[in-house]
């Protein structure tokens, strides 16, 4: 119930909402128009390239089932650990519970460069190894992780984090009563987990496999680097090819992703229908609890094996190559040395794009924040927006979730190199872009957060006499700390690790820390890429603990 | 609540440490190259007005290089800093596409980026002729008078040449079995099955003229189809090929580069480059661009490398055949050499012939998306 009367303040209602929609709009579909202008500019011409453009059929299959397979594995697996740590032997659950969010410092080029160190056919350390034990034979083999297999098994593993912190949220919000009720009537584990937990976790699983299909739909840096040797092509490599062809066909770029765009589009609108009786899933209780259940040390093993595939391993196979001369296939303690580091920090591009990383971030949160803030204002069903301005913000803030990040760039890229504004070779432009790509992640936890507080104490601060913003900073913020920490930690991690965009937009004196990378991967020798792939991991996790710091003692718990 | 605050202490005494660790280890600086005199002060005969050029350049005090070239290294850099210690070299490797995309989208928004370009890319060069500056320095008039490598008025000159040739991890060619690399029908030997790594050429329209001239050395499209059965795994990059040789990855690599695998031979790895003959080389061309931020640096750089210094920092190692003759170049070192007369050089611009041979044999035979 809204508090009205003198002395309250109306909160704003028509036009400022209208405003921030136009803001959404001019940043997600502006360049978005831009490009799809290209695409249709002349008429049909751009799909007539498409169709003549060779390989592209392989590519789309490739994408969908590299998406298909990655994302399937990442709900098994993700689901499995949520369900693991609840029967972690409670003095240990929330250490192990954030186990399986470690992953998320890892960046995909590391992950992709420490398991091609491990899984190379002939000189991967894992297989190596597994010859001299009498598996596989030949020179090669058993594994390979640059095949269509290993893609997906990869890009699972790192999917599997995203599910886990959807799924895990769900399982520690519903808690346990349902499942030792059904315990109690007799029901065995898997019967209980078949009949009462799997049904209670659909809307995270909904919502938690729509989006990693989106980002395993636009995802670029796994298929480029680990099947570009066996000319495994998905769609996002495709892009990013046109755009390296000169003169570059910008219609042509926008009609290969264009059939994504409608995909994605399409899941958002599916997901929101899923999930609009979502009411139907709440707890029985207010109060959940992990009650009832029996627990077990067993339930620690999945966890650490999560853990070791996608940290330890790859960080091993890093730090190897990171201290070693070149890359001899052989891990040679004897020959190690700090060269390559002392070489790397005394290398101003290295300090350079540091820098510029830790700027780019520090500006595109104090954008993005706000900005998510005010988007998820007006999501709450508690402010007075007009229903169609509503509906506008609610789709511009899910868009770019629906664009791979390479079209994204590419969209971009047009849009700010050439006029009426010209932003390229500018912080700015790195900043806009990361905005852009970034909005939603900024918003969701701040939109749960804000959900779950209330409307009380915000009406009362202004039926005491404040304004929007003092009610904001004194009130909702300090009530909403632990979302803004998540929102922070995604973002600071998502841009980060950034790469697909910041290829296309970043200029030689702002470069950041994932294009360097990129950069190294190309025209840098192996060590050189161990050393910025372990630089980009430590500058997530200082920014990832400075987040999590300013969000409060609870916000890796619920990130 | 005590124990966490006492934890975030610690903690911030770690991440203080660290800090000062970082920052420690960013200050410090590498030991400086070893002077060398140069061979020709690259500044004779410009007279006043290119000193007051030279002056201006120095108080820009940056210039941004773009690049192709595995060849323009450290080395290079510190070379060009000995003649213009206030000039800071800054050089920005893409591949030949991406720099492409990248100068298209700079001349759009007349931004900060490239002051000098050196690529491939006649073609780009060509269309653009208009957005470049021919050279005001001295150097042009003086060393290349009359050579077919200077394009419309200078605005852009061929500078060098790569050749290309083999990164070959001996020890492991010897162990497939495999005849020593020197030649290019060498590279069709059946030992060499699955252990064979090539940088297609496509879609650096210049590496797509280069295996087209590699192949008649192969023998013509029987020769391809061969090289195709090997089943060769595809590079993006001469130097993540390079690391593959070194680690015993795959034993022999095509379309390599002198300059990386030497790098990785002084670090030890067993790998040595075979220059396979005949030569085939790819352009490199080197443009400022009318859209420079540091237009009088630009200038300095590109009489720099015209002059016999630059020349000599260029290819005087021989990881690039040099545009000049190095028998005109007094104190010129003896590896350096110049581009044969009858060499192919690949210069970005397919005709129609090889436009064919590119779809209908190259692309298909080696399954290239």
């Amino acid at each position: 119930m809204s508090v009205t009367g003198a002395g309250v303040r109306r909160q704003p209602t028509g036009w400022p909402w209208l405003a921030l929609a136009v803001l959404l709009a001019l940043l997600v579909v502006w360049p978005l128009a831009r490009l799809l202008g290209q695409v249709f500019g002349d008429g049909l011409d751009a799909f007539r390239r498409l169709a003549d453009y060779p390989g592209l059929g392989a590519a789309y299959v490739n994408t969908l089932v590299i998406s298909l397979g990655g994302v399937a594995l990442a709900l098994v697996a993700g689901t499995g650990l949520a369900w693991c740590t609840t029967r972690v032997p409670p003095r240990l659950r929330t250490l192990v519970a954030a186990a399986p969010v470690l992953p998320l410092v890892m960046p995909s080029v590391a992950s992709v460069e420490g398991w091609q160190y491990l899984l190379a056919p002939r000189t991967g350390l894992l297989n190596r190894t597994l010859r001299d034990l009498g598996l596989g034979s030949g020179a090669a083999g058993p594994l390979d992780i640059q095949s269509l297999p290993g893609i997906v098994l990869l890009s699972g593993s790192i999917l599997t984090s995203f599910v886990y912190l959807f799924v895990t949220a769900s399982l520690r919000q519903r808690g346990a009563e349902l499942e030792a009720a059904a315990a109690a009537c007799g029901a065995g584990p898997w019967r209980t987990f078949l009949t009462v937990t799997l049904p209670m976790l659909r809307p995270a699983l909904v919502y938690s496999g729509v989006i990693t299909f989106l980002l395993a739909l636009g995802q670029f840096t796994v298929p480029l680097l680990l099947g570009g040797p066996r000319r495994i092509e998905v769609v996002s490599t495709v892009i990013y090819r046109v755009s390296a062809e000169y003169p570059v066909d910008y219609g042509l770029g926008g009609a290969v992703a264009l059939p994504l765009l409608v995909i994605g589009v399409g899941l958002v609108a599916v997901q929101r229908r899923a999930l609009r009786d979502e009411q139907r899933y709440v707890a029985v209780s207010g109060r959940t609890r992990q009650v009832g259940i029996r627990t077990s040390w067993w339930a620690c093993v999945p966890v650490l094996g999560y853990l070791v595939v996608a940290v330890v391993l790859p960080l091993f196979a890093l730090i190897v190559v990171s201290l070693s001369p070149y890359w001899s296939g052989q891990v040679n303690p004897s020959v190690f040395t700090t060269d390559n580091w002392v070489q790397a920090l005394a290398d101003p591009k290295t300090t350079s794009a540091i820098s510029t990383t830790a700027a780019a971030v520090g500006f595109t949160l104090l954008l993005v924040l706000p900005l998510g803030y005010l988007t998820a204002l007006s999501l709450i069903g508690r402010t007075r927006v007009p229903r169609a301005v509503r509906t506008g913000i609610d789709l511009l803030s899910s868009i770019s979730l629906c664009l791979p990040a390479a079209l994204l760039g590419f969209a971009l890229l047009l849009t700010y190199s050439s006029p009426p504004v010209r932003l390229y070779g500018t912080t700015a432009m790195v900043v806009v872009a990361y905005v852009t790509l970034m909005l939603p992640f900024a918003l969701r936890p701040q939109l749960s957060s804000l959900q779950a507080t209330g409307p009380e104490y915000g009406e009362a601060s202004r039926a005491s006499g404040a304004g929007p913003l003092a009610t904001a900073l004194r009130v909702t913020f300090p009530l909403i700390r632990n979302g803004l920490g998540v929102s922070a930690a995604l973002v600071t991690i998502i841009v980060v690790h950034e790469f697909a965009v910041s290829l296309l937009v970043t200029s030689p004196q702002r470069r950041v820390i994932g294009s360097l990378l990129y950069d190294a991967t190309n025209s840098g020798i192996a060590p050189q890429v161990a050393v910025l792939a372990l630089l980009m991991v430590l500058l997530t996790v200082a920014g990832m603990t400075v987040a999590l710091l300013l969000g409060g003692r609870h916000s890796l718990q619920r990130l | 609540m005590k124990l966490l605050r006492h934890h975030r202490s610690r903690l911030g005494v770690i991440i203080g440490a660290a800090l000062v660790l970082v920052l420690a280890a960013c200050g410090a600086t590498s030991g400086s190259a070893p002077a060398a005199a140069p061979v020709a002060d690259p500044d004779d005969g410009g007279g006043p007005a290119w000193q007051a050029v030279v002056d201006a350049a120095n108080r820009e005090g940056t210039l941004v290089l773009y690049t192709n070239s595995d060849a323009v290294g450290d080395e290079f850099a510190a070379a060009f800093n000995r003649s213009y210690p206030d000039v800071r070299l800054v050089v920005t490797h893409y591949a030949s596409g991406e720099l492409t995309t990248k100068l298209d989208a700079e001349k759009g928004a007349r931004t900060a980026g490239a002051d000098v370009a050196m690529l491939s890319s006649k073609l780009w060069l060509d269309d653009n002729a208009g957005r470049l500056v021919a050279p005001t320095g001295p150097a042009l008039a003086k060393y290349w008078g009359g050579s077919r490598f200077v394009y419309q008025g200078g605005r852009f000159v061929l500078v060098a040449a790569t050749p290309l040739g083999a990164g070959v991890n001996s020890a492991m060619v010897q162990q497939l079995g495999a005849a020593p690399i020197r030649t290019y029908q060498d590279l069709l030997q059946p030992q060499l099955k699955d252990a064979l790594g090539i940088l297609p050429g496509k879609p650096t329209p210049a590496g797509i003229q280069w295996w087209y001239y590699a192949a008649r050395q192969l023998g013509g499209d029987a020769g391809v189809a061969q090289l195709a059965g090997l089943n060769p795994r595809i590079y993006t990059g001469t130097a993540p090929m390079g690391t593959d040789i070194a680690s015993g990855e795959i034993a022999v690599g095509v379309y390599q580069v002198k300059p990386i695998i030497d790098a990785l031979a002084a670090k030890g790895a067993p790998v040595s480059f075979v220059p396979l003959t005949p030569a085939i080389s790819t352009a490199v061309d080197s443009a400022v661009v009318d859209w420079a931020t540091h237009p009088h640096a630009a200038q300095v750089f590109q009489n720099w490398l015209l002059s016999p210094a630059g020349q000599v920092a260029l290819a005087g190692n021989g990881g690039l055949l040099s545009a000049l003759d190095p028998a005109t170049i007094p104190g010129a070192p003896a590896t350096m050499t110049r581009i044969p007369a009858d060499g192919a050089v690949a210069d970005g611009i397919l005709t129609p012939e090889q436009s064919t041979w590119l779809e209908k044999v190259w692309s298909i035979q080696m399954k290239l998306p």
